[in-house]
């Protein structure tokens, strides 16, 4: 798997590149760079199986511009976005047209291997990941679609933003995959998303509007990121 | 285009042209009473002809008219009016004489006094609306602005006294405590420690003091304030093209927002709306705070309860409240405004007015013509003379050179000195002319009359003092109150430009700030937890020491310096009505950071003036260059020139002084251009 990063704080960008290429095996990174112009400007790099960038990347383009660019571009499968803010639902408002996957990351969760090895999956593979530290706590508001699931739908919804798998799900819920399946299908019907729809990956339609729709309590709290790091 | 004719003029001239009758007229047998009704009469019936001419031609409609047509409606009316006033003169018997001569005489006179007169009049207007729109509507603008000027500036400061204070408690302090802390944890729980305080600390204060999110539109950001988004397609639209809210105020509306106290239990919804060329963002289920003045000077206003509108994207907003009501137009506010105002240059007479004046000559030649039994050669005399010789006196004024230091412009107090010579001037001019055409007259005809010379003398007291002197002096004042209102205009976009700077620089310390939090700091953490995570401890540490000991008071120590806050100059000059002004610097000249920022200022604004004033250019282009020594300042229009006066007038003056001693400047022709090169000294040579 062919990766880029795009990263302006040296010390993060450097970790970052040797933790890939020690902890996943099939990841080869064949650029790593400091802003967006520099890394478009480097044409032999491109393209790429999944491009890892900062948001914030100081002057000129930021990583989701850049991310956009090179999605239109056809130079990447999967874009993951790094950041030290918490604000997913800046996926929400990439056009659902965009031919890949999205995936946003707190730069603290680096660390959690499982969970970049997930992010980069579901972004290869079309989806809408979002770090798990900023699904917990979400409650969707009345006016959505979303306060018509049941609680165990939700549950699963908040799983499918993390990026888990079907399979992955049923392990960890002690379901079926069938049984996941069934509920991801009915997820879909609730929501009103047609899963024929062409260009459009359900998926992620669920998990865009599982963003936009949802709000939760300020900042994370220290219980939360515990909380996370238990289920690690 | 200049003003639609008024009846105004019309009036004051039949009043006028009365009393000279009164005066001038043979009563012959009448009775006082008789000869009063008949001239009375005779003014009457010309003004209520003329007034009913210029209400069947004048186009209601418009306000102004090309000059063409100006100089048109007049003269119909006058016209009209000189032929009804000759056909009353014939039916009361006040004329013995029907000479062509005379009457064409009576038609013309009429009709350029009535121009003179309606020039006067619209001067006096247009000096009069300049004035009171300066003072009644600029002047308390530009008060206003510069009090939300300084307004804003307090507030900045007070907000990154705020933050500096936000950061070193929050950021440094803590930061400080972690250092000590983590050096005696384990690996894992000091990455765990260290990503905490990202999580407590840093995470939220970098949102807050500026949310990276809002480079993508004001709707993420809001929805990372955890804000339920009421908006339809069209806004969201918008927004995500960054066309919603303008760029400075969409920070506002987010700072505004922020400080939004939310229920816990309720979520809090922004419905936002378009409304005409704002944007209302309402708010529900929330406590909401008062606008500030950072808020207000980028546009933001109070609509009610809990909503605010901010400006959309690329529409010009007035960010001021609409000024006081005018001042009233009294009697005593003219006059005074009149005294005020009157910084003239040197009384000048120009020999153009003049042979102007002396072809028409008012009433008198005609009158006299009129009254006269016969009209014979030696009646010529007189109207010849009175063209000829004060035409060759003003030729005469003008070829005496002026003082050679006379003030630029009237010192303090100075101001009724010149008006009394101004007016001493005019007087002797009239009386002078006056003396000098009945020497004429007596000489060639010496029984041409027995009281010529106090008869020519008021004939110079009335044709050249008075109608002379009051046509320079309107447009003296229309001059200076059109100076004065460019003036306080220029001003006025000075302060607007200092508003839009102070914007400036708080939006990039906010920026400045949020990349100290999060660029420098927060990613370099991140990285420190990393290299805990990654057994890496030793380096961990060091990278923490540097950003305890180092980076954070060096980044700190920048935030308090100060900044000066000053206007660009390059394009806050005003250039004089019907010039495009075009101004070039070059990229390494700071027009702020100059010494002689005021005097280049002054160069290029004068010879604007001169360009437009009495070489009629459209356009002047000017390239200002920074040499190692001095500075060149070449102004460039495509006026006449001054076609080779001698006479050093009040521009030359303004500018000796304004490149001083040691600079020095010319003005030639160049082609179809005329070129004005200044050059100024950078440094001026002591004495031994």
């Amino acid at each position: 798997m062919r990766v880029i990063v795009v990263e302006d704080e040296p010390l993060f960008r450097e970790l970052l590149c040797t933790g890939l290429t020690v902890a996943m095996n099939d990841v080869e990174i064949v650029g790593s760079f400091s802003s967006a112009d520099e890394a478009l400007a480097a044409t032999d790099c491109w393209p790429v199986d999944v491009l890892l960038t900062d948001i914030d990347l100081g002057t000129g383009d930021d990583g989701v511009a850049l991310g956009l660019r090179a999605a239109t571009a056809h130079l990447v499968k999967g874009v993951v976005l790094l950041s030290n803010f918490a604000m997913p639902a800046v996926l929400v408002d990439i056009p659902s047209t965009t031919p890949v996957g999205w995936a946003y990351l707190l730069k603290t969760s680096v660390s959690n291997l499982d969970q970049v090895r997930r992010a980069i999956r579901g972004a290869l593979d079309g989806e809408l990941v979002v770090d798990q530290a900023l699904t917990r706590e979400l409650r969707p508001v009345n006016t959505s679609p979303l306060a018509g699931l049941t609680t165990r739908q939700l549950e699963l919804l908040a799983l499918m933003a993390n990026g888990w798998s079907n399979q992955l799900i049923a392990q960890r819920l002690y379901i079926s995959v069938r049984t996941v399946e069934s509920t991801v299908s009915s997820i879909i019907r609730n929501l009103g998303i047609d899963p024929q729809a062409k260009h459009i990956n359900a998926r992620a339609a669920c998990v865009a509007m599982f963003l936009r729709d949802t709000i939760r309590h300020r900042g994370i709290s220290p219980t939360t990121r515990a909380q996370v790091l238990d289920t690690e | 285009m200049i003003r639609q004719p008024r009846p105004l003029p019309l009036i004051i001239f039949s009043l006028l042209s009365a009393l000279f009758m009164l005066w001038t007229f043979d009563s012959f047998e009448w009775s006082p009473f008789q000869y009063v009704f008949r001239v009375a009469a005779g003014a009457v019936i010309a003004l209520a002809v003329e007034l009913l001419v210029l209400a069947l031609i004048v186009r209601k409609s418009v306000s102004t008219v090309t000059r063409s047509r100006w100089l048109l409606e007049y003269l119909s009316a006058s016209a009209t009016g000189s032929a009804a006033l000759i056909a009353w003169f014939e039916l009361a018997g006040l004329t013995q004489d029907r000479a062509t001569f005379v009457i064409a005489l009576v038609f013309v006179t009429r009709a350029i006094n009535i121009w003179l007169l309606a020039y006067l009049t619209d001067q006096v207007s247009e000096y009069r609306e300049n004035i009171l729109s300066t003072r009644a509507e600029l002047i308390p603008n530009l008060l206003a602005t510069q009090q939300l000027n300084s307004l804003v500036e307090t507030a900045t400061k007070v907000r990154d006294q705020r933050d500096i204070e936000l950061i070193r408690q929050e950021v440094w302090y803590p930061m400080v405590h972690l250092q000590h802390h983590v050096r005696e944890l384990e690996d894992e729980l000091a990455a765990a420690e260290v990503e905490t305080f990202i999580d407590q600390h840093l995470r939220p204060l970098a949102h807050q003091v500026h949310p990276i999110t809002l480079s993508r539109g004001i709707i993420p950001a809001l929805r990372s304030l955890d804000f339920v988004i009421d908006a339809d397609d069209s806004i969201r639209t918008l927004d995500t093209e960054s066309d919603l809210v303008d760029t400075s105020a969409r920070i506002e509306v987010f700072r505004w927002l922020q400080a939004v106290e939310m229920d816990a239990d309720v979520p809090t919804t922004v419905e936002i709306t378009s409304a005409g060329a704002e944007v209302r963002f309402a708010v529900h289920d929330a406590r909401c705070g008062d606008l500030d003045s950072l808020h207000r000077v980028a546009g933001l206003r109070e609509a009610g309860a809990r909503t605010i509108l901010a400006p959309r994207a690329g529409v010009e907003q007035p960010v001021l409240p609409a000024p006081e009501p005018a001042i009233s137009a009294s009697n005593w506010l003219l006059r005074r405004t009149l005294l005020d105002d009157w910084q003239w240059s040197p009384a000048s007479i120009h020999p153009r007015l003049l042979l102007i004046l002396a072809l028409t000559a008012g009433a008198v030649p005609s009158i006299a013509f009129i009254a006269s039994p016969r009209v014979t050669a030696s009646s010529f005399i007189a109207p010849a003379a009175w063209i000829v010789i004060p035409v060759l006196i003003a030729l005469a004024l003008r070829a005496i050179p002026a003082p050679s230091t006379p003030p630029a412009r009237p010192p303090q107090g100075s101001r009724y000195r010149q008006s009394i010579r101004f007016v001493a001037t005019w007087l002797a001019f009239g009386i002078l002319s006056g003396l000098l055409v009945a020497t004429l007259e007596v000489t060639l005809v010496p029984d041409f009359h027995t009281d010529v010379v106090r008869q020519e003398v008021a004939r110079g007291l009335t044709r050249i003092t008075l109608l002379g002197g009051a046509v320079t002096l309107a447009a003296e004042l229309t001059w200076n109150a059109r100076r004065a209102s460019t003036d306080v205009r220029q001003r006025l976009t000075i302060a607007h430009r200092h508003r839009d700077a102070l914007l400036a620089k708080s939006q990039r310390k906010a920026e400045f700030i949020a990349q100290i939090v999060h660029r420098r700091i927060q990613g370099r953490m991140s990285a420190i937890a990393l290299l805990f995570r990654a057994g890496e401890s030793s380096r961990a540490i060091t990278e923490l020491d540097a950003l305890t000991a180092k980076t954070l008071p060096d980044l700190l120590g920048r935030m308090i310096e100060e900044e000066p806050v000053t206007p660009p100059m390059d394009s806050s000059f005003e250039p004089p009505l019907g010039l495009n002004l075009e101004v070039v610097a070059e990229q390494s000249f700071a027009w702020h950071a100059s010494p002689f920022r005021d005097r280049i200022r002054e160069i290029i604004e004068e010879a604007g003036i001169n360009a437009r004033r009495h070489g009629h250019a459209r356009h002047m282009s000017v390239r200002v260059i920074d040499h190692t020594t001095t500075v060149e300042v070449i102004c460039r229009d495509d006026g006449k020139g001054l076609r080779g006066s001698s006479t050093p007038g009040l521009g030359s003056r303004l500018f000796d002084t304004a490149v001083g001693d040691t600079g020095s400047w010319s003005l030639r022709r160049q082609g179809i251009h005329t070129v004005a090169h200044f050059t100024l000294a950078k440094q001026v040579p002591t004495p031994a």
